[in-house]
Order: C-alpha cells, then sequence, then structure tokens
C-alpha cells in the first residue's frame, strides 16, 4: 500500500498506488478511517498510476463512498485508465467511482443543486438508458427522435404502458413508456425469444420491467452523478386497444421518439415542481 | 463455476424477467431452476425444497418482501448463512450496493445483463464461495 494524501481548495485528494488489492483488510479499513477524518467536502482518487483494481478491494472503497455520503460529502475520481474503467462499468460501480476530469469538475458536481426541471440534463439520461436497455436486454439498436412537447389533442397511438410514478424533494411527475402492440411484441420475442400474437397478462409486465430498468440507470446518473433525488419506485402497465394518457399536470409532457427494428414508440415525462 | 446439478432459485415478481434470468440460466447449463415472484414465497420456496437449493438469483425492489429481506432472512438462518445469494437490481447507487454488501451478499448484477455477464457473475460467485 502506497497512497499518498493532500488537501487543497476544499478537496481532499487521495493518490493511489499502481495496484490496489485488500491484501491486509485491517490496514485498508484503518487508512480509510484516516481519510474520513478529513472536513473536505469533496474527496476524489487519483488514480493516474493505478493499472490494477482487484475486486476484492472494492468493498472498502463502497464503505468509504457510503459514509462520505453519509455526511454529505462526495467521492470522485481522477485520471481513470480506460480499463479499469470498462472494469468498473461491467462490475455496475460507476455510481461509485465517479469519474471527472479535473478538481475543478469535482467541486462544481458536488455543489448543491438549485431550480430542477426537465430540460437535456434531465432528459439525456433517459435517452441513454433506454439506448442500452434495449440493445443489451433485447438486441435492437435504437435510433431516438427529437424530443417534443405534447399538446393536447396529440393522438399518439398505444396500446400498452408502463408507468413509474416520479417523486422527490423537488417535483413529482411520471414517465410512461408506450408501445404500438405490434412493437411490443417483438420487444417481448427479442426479451425473452417467445413468440405471441396478442399482448396477453402473461406478458404485459414486459412494459414496466424495461421501463422499471431504464428509470433505474437513468435514476442512478440523475441522483448520483446530477444532484436530484429520485426516490425508489414500483412501475404499472396500462393496456387497453386505443389507450390514451392524460396527464393531470400544469406542465406539458416531453415526448420522446425512438425508431427500433421491433418499430416504434416513445418515452412521455412529465413533471410539475413541488 | 457451479455444477450443473445445482437447484437454483429465480426470484422476481416480474414474470418476464424471471423467464430472461431462466433462460440464460439453462443456456449456461443448469436444469433444476425453481421460481418465485417475491422474497416471501422464495422464503417459502427454501423451506419446502424436496432437495437443497444451492443457489439463490434474486431481485431487489419487489413488493411484500424486497430481495435485501429476503438476503437478511437468509443470513440470519444458520442453515443458509452459507448459501450463495446474488442480487439482480435495476439501480445501482453506491449506498445501495454498500448495503447489500453489508447484508452478506455474495455478488450483484445490475440490470440490464447479457447472459456472458451472468456467467462471469456466478463463475465470481461461485470462487468467492467454494472456500466456506
Amino acid at each position: 500500500m502506497n497512497y499518498t494524501t493532500s488537501e487543497k481548495d476544499g478537496v481532499h485528494l487521495i493518490t493511489c498506488p499502481s495496484a490496489i488489492e485488500s491484501a491486509d483488510a485491517g490496514a485498508m479499513d484503518a487508512m480509510v478511517k484516516g481519510w474520513l477524518l478529513s472536513s473536505a467536502k469533496v474527496h476524489v482518487l487519483d488514480f493516474r498510476a493505478v493499472t490494477l483494481f482487484k475486486p476484492t478491494a472494492y468493498r472498502t472503497f463502497v464503505l468509504y463512498n457510503q459514509a462520505l455520503k453519509a455526511n454529505s460529502k462526495s467521492l470522485f475520481v481522477v485520471n481513470l485508465n480506460t480499463e479499469i474503467s470498462r472494469q468498473f462499468k461491467q462490475d455496475g460501480l460507476t455510481s461509485v467511482f465517479v469519474t471527472v476530469a479535473s478538481l475543478d469538475e469535482a467541486l462544481k458536481r458536488a455543489a448543491p443543486k438549485t431550480g430542477v426541471g426537465v430540460d437535456v440534463e434531465f432528459i439525456n439520461p433517459f435517452i441513454a438508458a433506454a439506448r442500452s436497455v434495449l440493445e443489451t436486454q433485447a438486441q435492437l439498436v435504437l435510433t431516438p427522435g427529437k424530443p417534443t412537447l405534447k399538446k393536447p389533442d396529440d393522438k399518439l397511438p398505444m396500446e400498452i404502458a408502463g408507468v413509474i410514478a416520479l417523486s422527490c424533494k423537488e417535483f413529482t411527475g411520471s414517465i410512461n413508456l408506450c408501445f404500438r402492440g405490434e412493437t411490443f411484441l417483438k420487444i417481448y420475442e427479442g426479451l425473452t425469444g417467445e413468440k405471441h400474437d396478442t399482448i396477453t397478462t402473461e406478458i404485459e409486465d414486459a412494459a414496466a420491467e424495461i421501463l422499471n430498468i431504464i428509470f433505474g440507470q437513468a435514476k442512478t446518473v440523475l441522483n448520483d452523478h446530477k444532484g436530484y433525488t429520485l426516490d425508489r419506485a414500483l412501475p404499472t402497465v396500462l393496456t387497453g386497444d386505443r389507450l390514451r394518457l392524460y396527464h393531470s399536470s400544469k406542465n406539458p409532457a416531453i415526448v420522446i421518439p425512438f425508431d427500433s427494428p421491433a418499430g416504434p414508440f416513445h418515452l412521455e415525462i412529465v413533471v410539475e415542481k413541488s | 463455476m457451479f455444477d450443473p446439478t445445482t437447484k437454483v432459485l429465480v426470484v422476481d415478481d416480474m414474470m418476464t424477467m424471471r423467464k430472461i434470468v431462466v433462460k440464460a440460466c439453462k443456456d449456461i447449463g443448469f436444469s433444476d431452476i425453481v421460481e418465485a415472484a417475491d422474497g416471501q414465497k422464495a422464503w417459502e420456496a427454501l423451506q419446502a425444497a424436496t432437495s437443497p437449493i444451492g443457489l439463490v438469483i434474486s431481485d431487489w425492489n419487489m413488493p411484500n418482501c424486497t430481495g435485501l429481506d429476503l438476503l437478511k432472512r437468509v443470513r440470519s438462518d444458520g442453515r443458509y448463512k452459507t448459501l450463495p445469494f446474488v442480487l439482480l437490481t435495476a439501480e445501482s447507487e453506491g449506498h445501495q450496493v454498500a448495503e447489500a454488501v453489508k447484508s452478506g451478499v455474495d455478488n450483484y448484477i445490475v440490470k440490464p445483463f447479457t447472459p456472458e455477464l451472468l456467467q462471469r457473475k456466478l463463475e465470481e460467485t461461485h470462487k468467492k464461495t467454494i472456500t466456506r
């Protein structure tokens, strides 16, 4: 172990050795306890020298991150190489090791959020998550279209929709993933390998599950990287031959269209400030 | 890797996700797979199993009894203290991962996942749990 620490401009900087492993868990825990004594709000791990990060050492850093968060502090990583970045992504640790380009960016990211609404910063994680989820789980490459505002008389064709109520300190609202029947059945086939001719109760939960995974991914990015405080939520499903969604919000819904080899579908997001 | 005859318990409230996980398990080589729709039903399936369950793959976010509740229940019962337990989650927020690690999870998989990722995670889990 050869970690060095320094403190400047409210940042506790930890320069890591080339190999991070948990050869001596007791010594690691004692060292982390020392780091936690720093009053700096922002802690940054400098990975410039790191070429090996053994998964057995994850626990120490996950608990370090948790302890910082419990005290309203943040942990970031700078100078992460692409191989370890890929490793963290595969192991679902991008929210523990949040990468930034500089110490300035770490300070900016950690600053408290003011004024939250539906903007590009809020929408983009949902678009990215939809692409990633459908490509990984159903082998479908999506082409997102231009987001538009939904007009009261817009009739967007759909027969099934997954719905999640959004709730956080700053606003309430909902996110809705809407499919035509034909598109949904093709996506279902991509997910499970099963062919169905009609939407039945046996398969309709797929609309909720796809949305659940999209929401989970977007929520991680928004909460851990953008300062939002979205709560966990359980999805529901709406079905009907000529299904229409009406939102009891003063704000119009944002419609994000997607094209895919299974057919077109769209996301509707509506929020209202609390 | 786990012996293909290992009995696997797949827990998810969403039937579609159970189908995806079961299919991936079969692709890996498992054939003895039981399913449960929430943590409570999974707990009942563990008690009722005529041959012991050797691996649990459970969703996290479920009504009634979550995957984390099930994990805590399993780890507090002497009979299942060493039962390999993998959590599937749609969220990877740091504090949640930490909570699962503290509660004794052996591994976790963030959705979406490919069968290859599931296989790799199960191989890791087997290596980790075989010595205890």
